[in-house]
């Protein structure tokens, strides 16, 4: 316990350093500012501010990319209330009962409790984080590459499982993503799969298909519809604010939201909107006026947006302790971490504890921040969702090339990001969901070391990761995972079979 | 239903091509080591059996009376038809700004790409003129920001 406190300590003094302070300031405030841009998730804000960080030590890189995160999380809130367009499907629930609220002209209330939402979601979930990553990271380093290599198997499987509509067509997206991980050298050092490109040789930067296949693929997107559709929103006039009551029916909401959140962001896959959809159900289930959800009950907006901030906080605790990403926007910050030459792991803790500790003491500030900065600033945030989406795209498209190109300083990079935004765009159209392509594509190639090495131990054999009594187990949930659409739709026929006829379910 | 057909049977093929391209890799000279080509090989595998499920799946499912896991998206979900002329024109413009990146500069590359994806997605003209300003300054802002004070090089070109 004695160095636990230590080790905050040590955190905050690192994260407190006025050049620190202002990394995560920017990170909040660019966060936010391109999350409230409609149409753009936390995924792409997070790729297209990587390059700002390419010259940047590891912690001050980190800090900054750990504000954006959140920043983009908590400003996709905005536009979701004032003009119903979720920049991802996390914030979809918020605009079930967020826009309601706005068209009441209640716009003040619904941002005033998702901002202090996030921040008290933020401010917990990272109580969590600390209290649960230690002695997490002090299990796992009991761990050999077979117990790891089912791991991340478990955690491809599971984010395949939830994350698109057809399982299938997900787990094609990651069996493509472990594809492209084995392109470049292996770890015999051989050269493998560069069509004698030497460009090819040392691999694939994960940078360009995370900016091809999110930003580019929802630039495309966007374009598609841009000269058909007409953007509207509800005017943000007076404070964001609280009235006593509106305080009163949102505290629940919040550390219900908080807890759940964090729960759900833990487990890999399920993440934030899986969590701000579970807070919803659960705020309907125990409103004593569930007949109010969908027409502007406060609740509906405070609990599911304190859900989606702390599941952020939650997404840390396999992503530092395992290094294994549960969604698109971690997989990319822990490409990020290995851009450092950083390995998230067990290991992690004892090398390099002051990274972890100042990265955990810095989002405590961020929160803080974040809440100083939005509540006074929301009427100039929310000027930005005027921006007309034909600019959007042209710049969105103008800043994609910068963290392309400014990796290795080639153009062949930025045809190669040209062809996963193609690849992005069709994907999104025929339902292959992009985010189990990357986080494979990022995992590929420690899969793939922990595979050669434990099958090395066992000489060739297959067996050791089904002998090992861990790894079995971590084996049989990812099998597990992969059944678990279907063994939901199977209960669901078999409870709606039970409970006879039923009404046809709408047109 | 058309179209999973078609990707389906691109997966199988890209996942024999993938297990072909692993078995010619040449192999490691320990003999007890696993070789570079396994792990390929059971990537490829799930391609195929994947790509296999893709196209025949429909088939299969009504053969088992297995459930969809999930129902189709309706009409409104997917939103109206694309719009192919924009999507056509934004990707040429990207082409030719990616010519252009080196050749013209980040600076100008950038301001004359932006000119053409608004004057191509812009409806109304009357916005034309208020995206000037924008149009100029955002790359020069962008190659200060990134090239002059955070270190990261983009192509100077013409300007240069």
């Amino acid at each position: 316990m004695e160095s636990f406190f230590a080790n905050l300590v040590t955190g905050f003094s690192i994260a407190a350093t006025p050049m620190n302070l202002l990394y995560a300031f920017v990170g909040c405030l660019v966060g936010t500012l391109i999350g409230v841009l409609p149409g753009i998730g936390s995924v792409t804000t997070v790729a297209l501010l990587i390059p700002i960080t390419f010259g940047m030590s590891p912690t001050a890189g980190l800090i900054l990319m750990a504000g954006v995160y959140y920043g983009a999380m908590y400003g996709g809130s905005t536009t979701s209330i004032l003009a119903n367009i979720p920049g991802e499907s996390s914030a979809v629930v918020t605009t079930l009962d967020g826009h309601p609220m706005a068209k009441q002209g209640r716009a003040g209330a619904a941002l005033a409790t998702a901002a202090i939402g996030s921040f008290v979601a933020g401010t917990l979930s990272t109580v969590g984080l600390m209290l649960l990553a230690p002695p997490l990271a002090w299990v796992a380093i009991s761990f050999g590459p077979a117990e790891y290599f089912s791991l991340m198997l478990l955690g491809l499987t599971a984010v395949s499982a939830l994350g698109g509509r057809s399982l299938v067509k997900a787990l094609v997206s990651m069996c493509l993503g472990l594809l492209l991980g084995t392109v470049g050298l292996d770890m015999g050092g051989f050269p493998r799969f560069n069509f004698g490109l030497v460009e090819l040789y040392e691999g694939i930067d994960f940078i360009i298909p995370a900016i091809g296949l999110f930003a580019l693929g929802e630039a495309l997107d966007q374009a598609a519809v841009v000269r058909r559709t007409q953007l509207r929103h509800f005017d943000f006039k007076g404070r964001a604010w609280l009235t006593r009551e509106e305080y009163r029916r949102s505290r629940g909401p919040w550390l219900r939201g908080s807890v759940l959140g964090f729960l759900v962001g833990i487990l890999p896959g399920a993440g934030a909107t899986i969590a701000s959809f579970f807070s919803y159900a659960m705020e309907r289930r125990v409103s004593r006026h569930p007949e109010q959800f969908g027409k502007g009950a406060i609740e509906g907006v405070a609990g599911p947006e304190a859900a989606n901030n702390a599941s952020v906080g939650g997404a840390m605790v396999p992503l530092l302790t395992l290094g294994i990403p549960g969604s698109g926007t971690t997989a990319i910050l822990l490409g990020a971490f290995m851009m450092f030459g950083l390995q998230p792991g067990p290991l992690l803790f004892q090398k390099n504890p002051d990274v972890i500790w100042a990265l955990i003491a810095s989002m405590y500030i961020g929160n803080a921040m974040l809440l100083v900065l939005n509540l006074p600033l929301i009427r100039v945030f929310v000027k930005l969702i005027d921006v007309r989406p034909a600019l959007l795209v042209a710049a969105v498209l103008v800043l994609s090339t910068v963290g392309v190109y400014a990796a290795n300083g080639r153009t062949f990079d930025l045809w190669l990001t040209l062809g996963f935004g193609v690849l992005g765009y069709l994907a999104r159209r025929a339902d292959f969901p992009a985010a189990p392509l990357i986080l494979a594509l990022v995992l590929e190639r420690n899969m793939e070391d922990n595979f050669r090495r434990a099958t090395t131990l066992s000489d060739g054999s297959l067996a050791i990761f089904l002998t090992r009594p861990i790894s079995a187990a971590i084996l049989a949930l990812a099998v597990l995972s992969l059944f678990s659409p279907y063994i939901q739709a199977w209960l669901l026929t078999r409870r709606n079979a039970r409970a006879g006829p039923v009404a046809p379910a709408g047109p | 239903m058309f179209w999973d057909r078609v990707a389906g049977l691109a997966v199988v093929a890209l996942g024999v091509a993938y297990w072909r391209a692993a078995s010619a890799l040449p192999r490691p000279l320990l003999q007890q080591d696993v070789g570079p080509e396994v792990f390929p090989h059971l990537i490829a595998g799930a391609l195929v059996g994947l790509g296999v499920l893709l196209a025949g799946g429909p088939l299969l499912r009504r053969a088992v009376r297995w459930p969809a896991a999930r129902p189709r998206p309706s009409e409104a979900e997917l939103g109206p038809p694309p719009d192919v002329a924009a999507i056509v024109l934004v990707f040429a413009g990207l082409v030719g700004y990616t010519l252009a990146y080196e050749r013209l500069g980040f600076i100008l590359a950038s301001a004359l790409f932006m000119a053409f994806e608004i004057v191509v997605l812009e409806v109304e003209r009357a916005r034309w003129l208020w995206a000037v300003p924008v149009v100029v300054l955002l790359p020069v802002l962008l190659y200060l920001l990134f090239d002059t004070l955070l270190g990261v090089s983009l192509p100077a070109g013409l300007l240069g």
